[in-house]
């Protein structure tokens, strides 16, 4: 790595990993308010059903309960930030009617003195439902008019866009093929529930909620519209954070919003608290979409023409499906170069559980179609994988057709060598294993993730550096970190800037009241639109205090610069001021400055840099039983510049074994709307010694929109590892898994058709 | 979270005649509690009393003359160290312990819980039907021992009544020439978890000669099953691939699976002819005799 | 509703407490003793986040009541610094950015301790094993594993490399 940098580019420990491995760290379950209640949730047995009528009356009467509120004192709050657009718009994220549209979706919620009396107290409630028509299939939900589950119908969103001429694209080919892949419903499933709460008034009517969400500010603004107040009337702190991977986008479907209505209806502080069951069955999960894709390519392996159809099943309310489908367009037509695109993509609403933003935001699903058809290409053609890739994708200096923006940064062919290297790609058949019943097989992928939302969406970033009296730093930003480290990188990106020592920052743990508008944690931007915003309120800091110090030290102040908080002049050896005397001097001593450094900054980011991977697979099927075996997975990304390459390498891992547990364990089950797996014994994760070897590698191409170059990582590690084992596993078997999970009873399936089966 | 089990009393008797007594008078409304692992995640509703067995002294492992006795509330970790377990057969219950869940959940579990949860997917108790052992229960009317095999009634169901107590387990000793083997199929990319299909044997031969075989299935029935139909196959015959394929086929014609959220009853039926005969490969492997 | 007193040792300190019959061990400890490192991840005994040990053996707290915790001495993750000195297990955590969102951390931190007082010298494949309970979602069980194996070479007495 670079040694020109003191703190970019360094594997320095987290700021909050000592307060983590002691377990002082307090995430929200941990809270607590002096006197507050606990609330529960009564749900919808049902999946589509209007509520006719409660009966509290044996609930009210056990000792402890304190307030019942429903449906008609609370909305439901739908949409996401996208819709703060316009004043119309908004009125559209609040859903006020008496109709549950999924098994769990929360009736009413009750206030007690403990969570036992209220749990018994839900238990009591009497509600009578009037069961309406559900439907689960997404194209049933379309082809069928008279089942509506909103008002406007149940095509929630529809997304199109058209480059050139489809049909002659097909007639330019020399080869067409169409294939359908099915994507499954994932789960986040962090090892903290999603979600917990702590909803307090003061006297005043002022709002305090404290909860772990990926958009504090945008999150204050949603609740703000549901309550009737105004922005600054609610505040949002956000604690420590177990994990997210979007599953925290916004608000927690029913427990902010309840939480604080049963906290006004109280007159006390009210904490709710979801189980484990409650977070699988009640909160949101990644679209399942099945893409339809129709390719036309020459013999020489040029894309001439794509039509991608997406159907995406939303579940009972949406959230982010626009964004997702919108994802899907600028990753499915931005990836490679094909000069006739048909893109149509609808997120159907169907009585099953919701979804929402997960990591990737349809960029997994749209991927594992694409990758697996450019398998299908390159085997058609008998070409090398890598090949293919290489002779279509979009490189540095095209221009994205998406976005209209040049890209400005892209290593993707370092990525491969450098991959397929580690991978030992072009000795693969010298490993291979033709067992009798084990075979092995090897597959690969690319994946390309737009970083941030610039000029998508809203994608404002802010931050404050304040200056101590003793030169030590206070970082203030609304920056929500759920474990990518992305508050140590901002720490990291203020002291290069400044030139103090990264020990001497102290970075804010989110609260809407001190930390300013930031669009949150998604979209893998913190890094990048938040490391931006940081770096120009260190830089407005530091032209402030070198302005002080020019004067204090009667020169120019462009011959002085810091370093190690040490103000130097490169024409004279002989300067030294220590930045904490020199603090000291004007916010104390001299009584006629009294005045503290304060950096800001606050706008958006001027690009929505791509950033890029490649992942490689190695797998073993057991052709008796069935059973695939992930043995290596080697992952390689482009990020531009690795602002702490530990933070990067912990995504790379995380992000593949998360990428083969939705490849080929991870699905929530439905029949008739109800999950059958609602815990983590039926929904399954990787284990620690259920993984293979994984290796991460960093490329850095620089990107001279972003901070220090650093591009984002977090969702684009997860991309592409699921269809490089999908592609693995065909290696192995002769068999294209286009449905995930890819089970033990499907490779048999498989096997059994093509004549294959041992067993 | 289950908030309708709320046992208002909790008992630690320090003695087999105080336990059964409580279990007289409470009857259903009271539930033994070993290592916790199974009841405090089914927490049954309509429990007033929790009658823990830690101050029974249950937990050994000794052998008597020809008989390994284990007490009930020997936890599971114990199993997998035993010296007195290292050899094949007795090994088959070493692999079993170390399949079950975690080694956390190892430190906790029972033998006794594990058996008189009554689950088909039982691992432990899978591999105790194969060695033949038995269970030895504690009532108002004194002692009775019964086979394992006819413990297990149906699902989540034993012989055992509600005022009784599972205090031993018993497993025959003997010269160990028999060789034998435990398999386990999981969810594919998953170590831990409740068995898929998980299958038993043991083979003891003479001069290459079956003279005792064990085939036991689990996961795929109401109940832990002996297939004798398989086993009747390999008894008195000299073991040869081809006879071990068609012990394996009869195997599956003995199991009745249901489908449910882990897999189809298709598939498992499927994989106990796979199971079952690269179990019993791997048995006539470890058993001295049966190499041929 | 009668409640039990039982008296436990809750890393190094004897604690005498009133307890329900089927309150469990972890809620005991972070309700009752404000000691909120040990958390409640499922409540089932599948993620780990709960462990504690009791008498020196790794377990799930959130699957022991406690009053079964009577007269046993109980190590949470605040009993393992010394002081103001990091156990080397913690220590190797934060130097090898082990600890990510951290909810898994004490649990597996926990767990590994117990593993090395009975195996100071584990080999990967049995760091893994021990850490079989311990769901993490972040880290891919890379860092963290890789850090068990470093503390437990410190703990030996070895150069590390």
């Amino acid at each position: 790595m670079n040694d020109r940098f003191s703190a970019i580019g360094k594997n320095v420990p987290r700021i909050d990993a000592l307060d983590k491995v002691t377990g002082s760290a307090k995430y929200a379950p941990d809270l607590s308010v002096r006197g507050m209640l606990h609330g529960a949730l009564l749900r919808s047995p049902y999946p589509h059903a209007k509520v006719v009528g409660i009966d509290a009356a044996k609930a009210r009467s056990l000792p402890g309960v304190r307030a019942v509120v429903t449906l008609d004192d609370v909305p439901r709050i739908v949409g996401y930030w996208f819709f703060l657009r316009s004043e119309k718009k908004e009125k559209e994220m609040l859903i006020r009617d008496n109709v549950v549209r999924f098994i769990g979706d929360p009736v009413l919620a009750v206030a007690a003195d403990d969570q036992e009396t209220a749990l018994a107290a839900v238990s009591m409630i009497e509600v009578n439902y009037e069961p309406l028509q559900s439907i689960f299939d997404p194209q049933e939900a379309l082809d069928q008019s008279d089942v509506t589950i909103h008002e406007k119908g149940n095509a929630a969103f529809h997304v199109t866009k058209h480059y050139g001429d489809i049909e002659q694209g097909f007639k330019d080919a020399d080869y067409v093929i169409e294939n359908r892949f099915v994507t499954s419903k994932q789960k986040h499933a962090p090892l903290e529930p999603i979600g917990t709460c702590i909803a307090d008034w003061d006297g005043a009517g002022k709002l305090t909620v404290y909860t772990s969400t990926q958009l504090p500010n945008w999150s204050q603004m949603y609740l703000a519209r549901a309550l009737g107040l105004p922005n600054n009337r609610v505040r949002v702190i956000k604690p420590y954070t177990g994990g997210a991977f979007g599953g925290r986008c916004g608000l927690i479907h029913g427990l902010e919003v309840m939480c604080a209505f049963l906290s006004r209806r109280t007159g006390k502080p009210v904490r709710m608290s979801f189980s484990r069951t409650e977070d699988f069955t009640g909160t949101e999960t990644r679209h399942p979409m099945i893409i339809d894709m129709k390719t036309g390519f020459t013999k020489e392996g040029i894309l001439t023409a794509n039509r991608i159809n997406i159907v995406a099943n939303v579940g009972g309310y949406s959230t982010h499906s626009i964004g997702v489908l919108a994802n899907c367009l600028s990753t499915g037509v931005g990836l490679y170069r094909c000069p006739n695109v048909y893109f149509d993509a609808t997120a159907v609403y169907t009585n099953q559980s919701l979804t929402g933003a997960f990591r990737g935001y349809g960029n997994p699903q749209m991927n594992f179609a694409q990758e697996s058809q450019m398998d299908i290409i390159a085997r058609h053609l008998d070409m090398d994988p890598v090949a293919l890739r290489l002779k279509n994708y979009r490189g540095l200096g095209e221009i994205d057709p998406v976005f209209y923006d040049e890209i400005r940064s892209e290593a993707l062919r370092e990525c491969l060598t450098k991959a397929s290297e580690a991978f030992g790609w072009k000795e693969r058949e010298s490993r291979r294993k033709a067992e009798e019943t084990t075979k092995s097989g090897f597959g690969m992928a690319i994946m390309l993730h737009g970083t941030g939302a610039a000029g998508a969406l809203p994608d404002p970033a802010s931050a404050t550096v304040m200056i101590g009296s003793d030169g030590s730093v206070q970082l203030v930003t609304s920056a929500s970190d759920e474990g990518q480290g992305n508050r140590t990188a901002l720490a990291q990106i203020a002291a290069e800037e400044i030139g103090v020592g990264f020990d001497r920052i102290s970075v804010s743990m989110p609260d809407t009241d001190l930390t300013p508008l930031d669009g949150g944690t998604h979209g893998s931007r913190q890094t990048y639109a938040g490391g931006l915003a940081v770096k120009k309120a260190a830089a407005d800091a530091k032209t402030k205090l070198l302005a002080f110090a020019a004067k204090d030290l009667g020169t120019e102040e462009r011959d002085l610069d810091i370093k190690d908080g040490i103000v130097l002049n490169a024409k004279d050896p002989s300067v030294h001021l220590k930045i904490g005397d020199l603090m000291r001097k004007i916010q104390i001593s001299d009584m006629s400055i009294c005045e503290q450094i304060i950096g800001v900054s606050s706008g958006v980011a001027p690009a929505m840099p791509g950033y890029y991977g490649a992942t490689f697979a190695e797998v073993e099927v057991d052709t008796e039983t069935g059973e695939v075996r992930v043995v290596k997975v080697v992952g390689a990304f482009d990020v531009g510049k690795a602002i702490n390459p530990a933070n990067v390498e912990g995504q790379i891992t995380g992000g593949a074994v998360m990428g083969i547990g939705w490849a080929l364990t991870e699905e929530l089950l439905l029949e008739e709307g109800r999950i059958l797996n609602d815990s983590f014994r039926d929904y399954r994760i990787l284990r620690a010694c259920d993984v293979g070897e994984i290796v991460p590698i960093i490329v850095e191409s620089n990107e001279p929109t972003g901070p220090f170059g650093a591009k984002g990582a977090g969702e684009g590690t997860m991309v592409g590892v699921a269809p490089a084992v999908a592609n693995a596993v065909y290696d192995a078997i002769g068999a294209r898994m286009k449905e995930l999970c890819i089970t033990p009873e499907k490779i048999l399936e498989a096997l059994d058709r093509i004549g294959m089966a041992v067993s | 979270m289950n908030h309708a089990f709320t046992p208002s009393a909790y008992y630690r008797p320090g003695s087999l005649g105080e336990a059964v007594a409580l279990l007289s008078k409470f009857g259903g409304k009271a539930r033994l509690i070993a290592g916790g692992t199974d009841l405090l995640v089914k927490k049954p509703a309509a429990i007033e009393s929790l009658i823990d067995v830690a101050g029974l002294n249950l937990s050994y492992l000794r052998k008597e003359e020809k008989t390994i006795h284990i007490g009930a509330a020997t936890t599971v970790d114990l199993l997998e160290t035993s010296p007195l377990l290292t050899g094949w057969p007795y090994q088959a219950l070493t692999e079993a312990a170390k399949s079950m869940a975690t080694p956390t959940i190892r430190n906790m579990a029972t033998i006794g819980g594990n058996i008189c949860n009554g689950s088909p997917a039982a691992d432990l108790s899978l591999a105790l039907i194969s060695l033949d052992a038995s269970v030895t229960l504690v009532g108002p009317k004194g002692e009775r021992t019964l086979p394992l095999k006819d413990f297990h009634l149906g699902v989540d169901r034993t012989a055992r009544r509600e005022d009784e107590l599972l205090a031993e387990v018993r497993i025959p000793w003997s010269s160990g020439t028999g060789g034998a083997s435990f398999l386990k199929l999981r969810r594919h990319q998953t170590a831990v978890d409740i068995a898929v299909v998980n299958v038993a044997t043991r083979l003891d031969c003479v001069n290459g000669r079956c003279v005792d075989v064990r085939i036991a299935l689990g996961s795929v029935a109401e109940k832990q099953i002996l297939a004798e139909n398989a086993q009747n196959v390999l008894v008195d015959r000299i073991l040869t691939p081809e006879l071990v394929q068609e012990a394996a086929e009869a195997a599956a014609e003995e199991a009745r699976p249901i489908s449910d959220v882990r897999a189809s009853a298709n598939y498992r039926k499927r994989m106990v002819t796979v199971l079952v005969r690269r179990s019993l490969e791997t048995s006539a492997r470890r058993c001295r005799e049966c190499r041929n | 509703m009668p409640e039990l007193t039982i008296r436990i040792c809750v890393n190094g300190a004897w604690h005498e407490l009133t307890v329900k019959p089927y309150e469990r061990l972890v809620d005991a400890l972070r309700e009752r003793l404000g000691l909120t490192g040990t958390k409640v991840g499922c409540g089932e005994g599948e993620c780990g986040a709960c462990t504690v040990k009791v008498d020196g053996k790794a377990v799930l707290s959130c699957l022991t009541l406690a009053v079964q915790a009577d007269g046993k001495r109980i190590t949470t993750i605040e009993g393992l610094r010394q002081g103001t000195e990091l156990h080397p297990i913690q220590k190797a955590f934060v130097d090898g950015g082990a600890a990510q969102c951290g909810f898994c951390t004490p649990g597996m931190i926990v767990a590994a301790d117990a593993m090395l007082q009975h195996n100071p010298d584990p080999s990967e494949e049995e760091v893994r094993v021990a850490l079989s309970n311990n769901l993490c979602r972040c880290t891919g069980y890379e860092k963290p594993v890789k850090a068990v194996l470093k503390a437990a070479r410190i703990l030996r007495g070895e150069n590390d490399e």
